[in-house]
């Protein structure tokens, strides 16, 4: 090995223990890691744990789109946007699993009427008139762990998978 | 998450962290790194207590990152390989006068550092009057003069 070369030797009269060839390996870890901590800052700023482009996800299926993150982090408070257009009253159908993994914070705007059906929460929201709507639905990760479930908007299915970490 | 797991992958992290970036790092503590230390300090408080900020949660958290410390010294007392492997060992830098720059290099050493340590601790002035200079295992430089054993 070239490290091994390029490392005085010495010859020495004192009472220590010098272990070069634990130096040298840690001198190598040092610089594997150092990489890795380097890799691991980019891919954080790219969003591997959470919020950034590897993390964002856009679905959008016949005049509704849904915007949420991938990746998610214990307790952090994340929202889900889904974003109609032309449509009148929305039903939003959650499945029962996301309540399992999540805490609902807030739902913006507030729903005018939940009930429980089979494996679904079904939120309502009344709209006067068709137009554009929005609706946000903002959840705190309970669990870690990967969830995955298929929300409905007004009977389309949106299959949502999330991995949250600790 | 269990408050004694959560200190446990804690200590582990910064343990693995901390070796990784080399025993100078925390030997050279400028002013700025302890103003990156107090941040580290903050944030590592935010995911160890979580929302929780109970006094049994704190004493939990307290108990686990002592036990941890205590297996781990109890280990390095029992195994010399992993003593050594955790706390490193110590490195010659000078050999009667001369610098070992390959040695100086890889531990991030400057002949200033060894000049600094060697006019503190023993009021010496020039290089050739350092017989030996080893980097200890917490991150020290020790200086042997040459009219210390002859």
């Amino acid at each position: 090995m070239q490290a091994d070369n390029t490392v005085e030797k010495v010859d020495h009269s004192l009472t220590l223990e010098e272990d070069l060839k634990l130096h040298i390996r840690g001198w190598k870890t040092q610089k594997i890691g150092a990489v890795l901590i380097l890799i691991l800052m980019i891919l954080a700023a790219l969003g591997l744990f959470g919020e950034g482009l590897l993390s964002a996800r856009k679905i959008v299926k016949e005049g509704v789109s849904v915007e949420y993150e991938y990746f998610l982090r214990y307790q952090k408070e994340m929202d889900i946007a889904f974003r109609l257009s032309d449509q009148g009253d929305i039903r939003v159908a959650v499945p029962l699993q996301y309540l399992d993994r999540f805490k609902v914070a807030r739902i913006v705007p507030e729903p005018n009427e939940s009930v429980i059906s089979g494996d679904y929460v079904i939120y309502t929201f009344r709209a006067e008139k068709k137009g554009k709507k929005l609706c946000r639905f903002y959840l705190q990760a309970q669990k870690p762990g990967s969830v995955k479930g298929s929300w409905k908007v007004n009977q389309q299915h949106f299959e949502m998978s999330h991995f949250i970490y600790p | 998450m269990n408050p004694i797991i959560r200190g446990i992958a804690i200590y582990l992290f910064l343990l693995v962290l901390f070796r990784v970036l080399g025993k100078r790092s925390l030997a050279e503590t400028t002013t700025f790194d302890f103003v990156l230390l107090l941040i580290i300090g903050e944030a590592t408080q935010q995911a160890l207590l979580g929302d929780d900020f109970s006094m049994t949660n704190s004493l939990m958290l307290i108990t686990a990152l002592i036990g941890v410390d205590m297996v781990f010294g109890t280990l390095k007392g029992r195994f010399q390989k992993l003593d050594k492997l955790l706390e490193g060992t110590p490195l010659i830098l000078i050999d009667h006068g001369k610098p070992l720059k390959e040695r100086m290099r890889k531990a991030g050493v400057e002949e200033d550092d060894i000049m600094e340590a060697a006019r503190l601790n023993h009021g010496l002035e020039q290089l050739d009057q350092v017989k030996y200079a080893v980097l200890e295992r917490n991150g020290s430089i020790s200086i042997i003069p040459f009219n210390s054993s002859s």
